[in-house]
């Protein structure tokens, strides 16, 4: 084999630790005769010598052995554990009375014992954890913010300002039943359509909605808005009516009625008149909150919500109490 | 242990855990961390500890989580390679504690350990065993070994005797 540049350490190799054939010992030489560069100190190259890497501890075995102080004899070999123990407060009388009669005899050793005496730690008091706040738990806690984010939704809730210009505000003490629509179809100027709307007959919530029907008992539920639109409003297709109001006769008996009753429902209207979203379709978003709220409180507490979809609009609903609140958006 | 029980446990002990961290790790986050974590899991398993056990829980739980750390870093040297230097100190600003809390850092962990449990702490050997899942004999043994370590680091300061 002809030795170059990429294989001439192997054969280097070899040539120090005296394995190379003399043919190739010669050819290596000439090798390295015509590249100086590569010639190498030839003095012996560095090994591991398994003997010298293990340097064990005199004391290594010592280290090993688990032995803890025994009531041996006190002597030159035994009179550091006797003080340690001392220190420690594990001998007993007889064995302090022993190792004083040898510190007595031995006087040099009272240095050892006092420098055992001192080898003790005191805490460093001053050191203390500043995060103990951190730490504690409170399972209470996590009601406060949750009873106030539930109170302060329902708050901005309430004071939510009407933003929407086209709508009008109506009141109404209770739902105008569908039987009493050819009572209030007549159409009041528009100079007076700020005017309240109201019904002639008082609420009676434990009504359902199909008791309406009947001539003599009034409608519950103030999703019945809605039904004043669809019954007692002429139909938008029919005439752009703008909104309906009651006869002036019919607004002081309501007046009246407005006085004995504190469930009022608002909502706005607008001059078109959209399939609004039934009540039993909207939802409560918040449902454990409202539910815990209004356990809290002894109220009923209720909140609604719905978004348009196609021809339906979106609405909102909110009763605390005795107090309902509704606003339609379109 | 109750929530009231736990929460009178870190009233009680989290200073104690945050030296004891703070000693073997020479470094606060460290330290507070590990005084965190050491409550954060006993806090899992509250309902499960008894309150007569919790200090010694905690400890144990500290120490753990220090030899995890201490593993990790690989910050301890041995007592045998450090230059005694306390001569300077000695001679000036002599201070009997602060020598022999710099002799604790040359300490080997489970020395040091022993040792903090057994002088901050003053826990038996029994509960030290306990807390380092050693026998209450090899408790005694790395004892005697720091206070030999921690005598020979005083042995040439003539001013203390």
């Amino acid at each position: 084999m002809e030795i170059n540049e990429s294989n001439y350490e192997v054969h280097y190799l070899d040539y120090l630790e005296g394995n190379l054939a003399d043919e190739q010992s010669v050819q290596l030489l000439a090798f390295l005769a015509q590249h100086p560069d590569l010639r190498i100190d030839e003095s012996p190259l560095p090994a591991l010598d398994p003997e010298a890497t293990i340097t064990l501890a005199e004391n290594y075995k010592d280290q090993l052995k688990q032995v803890f102080f025994q009531s041996e004899e006190i002597n030159d070999h035994t009179i550091s554990q006797f003080l340690i123990a001392e220190t420690e407060g594990l001998l007993s009388v007889s064995q302090q009375v022993e190792l004083q009669f040898y510190l007595d005899q031995r006087p040099e050793l009272l240095r050892e014992q006092k420098l055992y005496t001192l080898a003790h730690l005191t805490p460093c008091t001053h050191t203390t954890y500043d995060h103990k706040h951190q730490l504690r738990k409170n399972s209470t806690r996590y009601f406060i913010p949750l009873f106030a984010a539930a109170a302060s939704i329902v708050l901005v809730i309430l004071l939510l300002p009407t933003t929407n210009q086209k709508n009008t505000i109506v009141k109404h003490i209770s739902p105008v039943k569908t039987t009493q629509k050819n009572e209030i179809k007549k159409k009041i100027p528009s100079v007076n359509k700020d005017k309240y709307i109201q019904s002639p007959y008082p609420q009676q919530t434990t009504e359902t909605r199909e008791d309406t029907s009947e001539t003599t008992k009034p409608s519950p539920a103030p999703i019945l808005f809605q039904e004043i639109q669809l019954t007692a409003l002429p139909s938008p297709e029919a005439e752009k009516s703008e909104t309906v109001y009651l006869e002036e006769k019919q607004l002081k008996k309501e007046d009246s009625l407005l006085s004995q009753t504190s469930e009022i429902t608002v909502a706005h209207v607008s001059n078109d008149y959209p399939i609004a979203r039934e009540f039993s379709s909207m939802n409560n978003p918040i449902a454990p909150i409202t539910n815990r709220i209004s356990r809290a409180i002894n109220r009923e507490i209720d909140f609604r919500t719905a978004k348009p979809q196609n021809n339906q609009s979106g609405g909102l609903y909110v009763k605390i109490g005795k107090i309902s609140f509704s606003q339609r958006q379109y | 242990m109750t929530e009231k029980e736990y929460n009178s446990t870190v009233d009680a002990y989290s200073d104690s855990i945050f030296r004891f961290a703070l000693k073997h790790l020479k470094n606060e986050m460290t330290a507070q961390d590990v005084v965190q974590e050491t409550y954060t899991k006993i806090w899992v398993k509250h309902t499960t500890i008894s309150f007569d056990k919790a200090k010694s829980y905690l400890f144990k739980t500290a120490y753990n989580l220090i030899i995890d750390w201490v593993t990790k870093e690989k910050r301890y040297g041995d007592f045998e390679k450090v230059e005694h230097t306390v001569h300077a100190l000695a001679s000036t600003n002599f201070d009997l504690q602060k020598i022999l809390h710099q002799a604790l850092d040359k300490l080997p962990l489970i020395q040091k350990t022993v040792v903090l449990l057994r002088d901050y702490e003053g826990y038996s050997y029994t509960e030290i065993a306990e807390i380092t899942q050693l026998n209450e004999s090899q408790v005694k043994v790395y004892i005697f070994r720091a206070r030999k370590a921690l005598k020979e680091y005083l042995v040439d300061i003539e001013l203390v005797v």
